[in-house]
């Protein structure tokens, strides 16, 4: 089935590649393998990527739209984009509008304040930075007043955070006393008003150095 | 005339001769730095920069940046955008430098890969900027008060006239032992720079190669930093450098390093 998620991002990536004029494009693509040294040898991991990123801008508007591909030997196809917005540029303020990796916090390496964005953890903490994000379909409003920031966030949809399938070999495998069993009944998320989240952040650049 | 008023002005002109004698006698090596550092180089600047990186073996690597730069009389901020290859794409540096004595720049860098604007603290201002030969505090603009200047002698490159200064820092584990600085006489430009590691050898030589007088004011347009211990190079050109086209305030912000041009 169609995904409607899609349909922003994919007419985004339309409208860019239209406007080819000032199109900037990059990309990779990447093979992965692993092996494990002991068991029977096999490789634990096949995965070949396709990363394409298309970035076009004029005045004071932004597109992005960054298209993924992976593509497993025992895996389903797997399709998406990892961030497709559009940004506005006013004077004291941002708008950005889409699906957008959204970070917070200054620390690298570790997610202490970096809440936002949902992360794909199905490969642990290997992957770039870029593909454990996972982007957000927000509107996000910034706001600068001398050294100050607000930002705004508003997520209409819920994006989760993806752990590793039981039977990968990053599935962490739960210590319980007791057999235990998950209901996943209930684990759809709605797209209703209860589920929206807002966020809101300030932030303030000082500094002064004496040596 | 009164006797008395030809011996005053003979007084004065004497005075006002030996000072000047006073003066010449004393350009000493810190009146050089100085004079080098506060030469005018005009309100603000724009350019596109072409860094190019070589190893050894001689194989290139070439990076495209869009530079502006504005001075506000106490302080310098500059802001630099890499425009290409892809994996440097959308990175940025930005830099303020102050006049205030003792105060250090300072720097930040964004990273797209971790869309993070990040300050580079004193310790890490002796890394090396973007696979360079430049580090961090070679981007900035060294206070003359942190550095003791003695003038070696004088000599001529290229057909220029330069004063030789050696500057020994006055921080004690500064990344560099010393610099000798060969300044052109009536330009005040530094046209070639030697930096000696922490333990006093030889490690890079700065040099200036094309420099030209734009709306009034000497610039540097092309420059090579040459890492003699590892042999690699990195030849910055300056392309159509425009002065004085009234930048925004707003350049330089973490806004904008996140934003990029």
């Amino acid at each position: 089935m169609f995904d409607k998620k899609l349909i922003i991002p994919l007419l985004l990536l339309l409208f860019t590649v239209s406007n080819a004029q000032n199109l900037f494009l990059s990309g990779y693509a990447r093979t992965y393998l692993g092996a494990l040294t002991t068991g029977d040898n096999e490789y634990s991991i096949v995965q070949n990527t396709f990363d394409l990123k298309f970035e076009h801008s004029k005045d004071n508007v932004y597109f992005k739209v960054n298209p993924f591909l992976y593509h497993y030997s025992d895996k389903d196809l797997e399709l998406g984009f990892r961030q497709a917005y559009l940004d506005m540029y006013f004077d004291s303020f941002d708008l950005r509008i889409g699906k957008q990796q959204i970070i917070w916090g200054k620390a690298d390496g570790v997610f202490i304040t970096d809440i936002v964005s949902p992360k794909d953890l199905r490969e642990f903490l290997l992957p770039d930075f870029n593909e454990i994000r996972v982007g957000v379909t927000a509107l996000k409003f910034d706001y600068y007043l001398g050294n100050n920031t607000f930002e705004l966030v508003w997520i209409p949809v819920f994006t989760p955070t993806q752990m590793p399938d039981q039977n990968s070999i990053w599935s962490l495998q739960p210590d319980y006393p007791l057999p235990y069993s998950i209901d996943y009944a209930n684990t759809d998320v709605k797209d209703k008003l209860a589920t929206v989240k807002y966020l809101l952040k300030y932030s303030l650049a000082f500094f002064r150095n004496r040596f | 005339m009164k006797l008395r008023n030809v011996i005053t002005l003979t007084l004065l002109a004497a005075a006002i001769f030996s000072i000047s004698l006073y003066a010449q006698e004393e350009l000493t090596g810190k009146k050089i730095i100085e004079n080098v550092y506060y030469r005018p180089t005009g309100e603000d600047a724009t350019s596109d920069l072409t860094m190019t990186l070589i190893n050894s073996r001689g194989n290139e690597r070439v990076r495209e940046i869009k530079q502006y730069s504005k001075d506000y009389g106490k302080e310098e901020k500059s802001i630099m955008f890499f425009l290409s290859p892809a994996d440097v794409r959308n990175t940025s540096f930005m830099n303020w430098s102050y006049d205030e004595e003792g105060r250090d720049d300072d720097q930040w860098i964004y990273l797209p890969a971790l869309k993070k604007v990040k300050r580079i603290s004193s310790d890490s201002k002796s890394d090396y900027f973007m696979g360079s030969d430049f580090a961090y505090d070679d981007l900035g603009d060294r206070h003359p008060s942190e550095d003791t200047h003695k003038l070696l002698r004088e000599e001529t490159i290229n057909g220029e006239d330069c004063y030789v200064v050696e500057s020994i820092s006055k921080e004690e584990d500064y990344m560099y032992s010393k610099t000798v600085v060969w300044v052109s006489k009536d330009k005040w430009i530094g046209l070639k720079k030697e930096f000696y590691d922490e333990d006093g050898d030889h490690l890079k030589n700065l040099t200036v190669k094309k420099y030209d007088k734009i709306d009034g004011f000497w610039t540097i347009l092309h420059s090579e930093m040459h890492n003699v211990q590892k042999d690699h190079r990195t030849i910055m050109k300056l392309k159509d450098v425009k002065l004085n086209t009234g930048i925004d305030d707003n350049m330089f912000t973490e806004r904008m390093m996140k934003r990029g041009i």
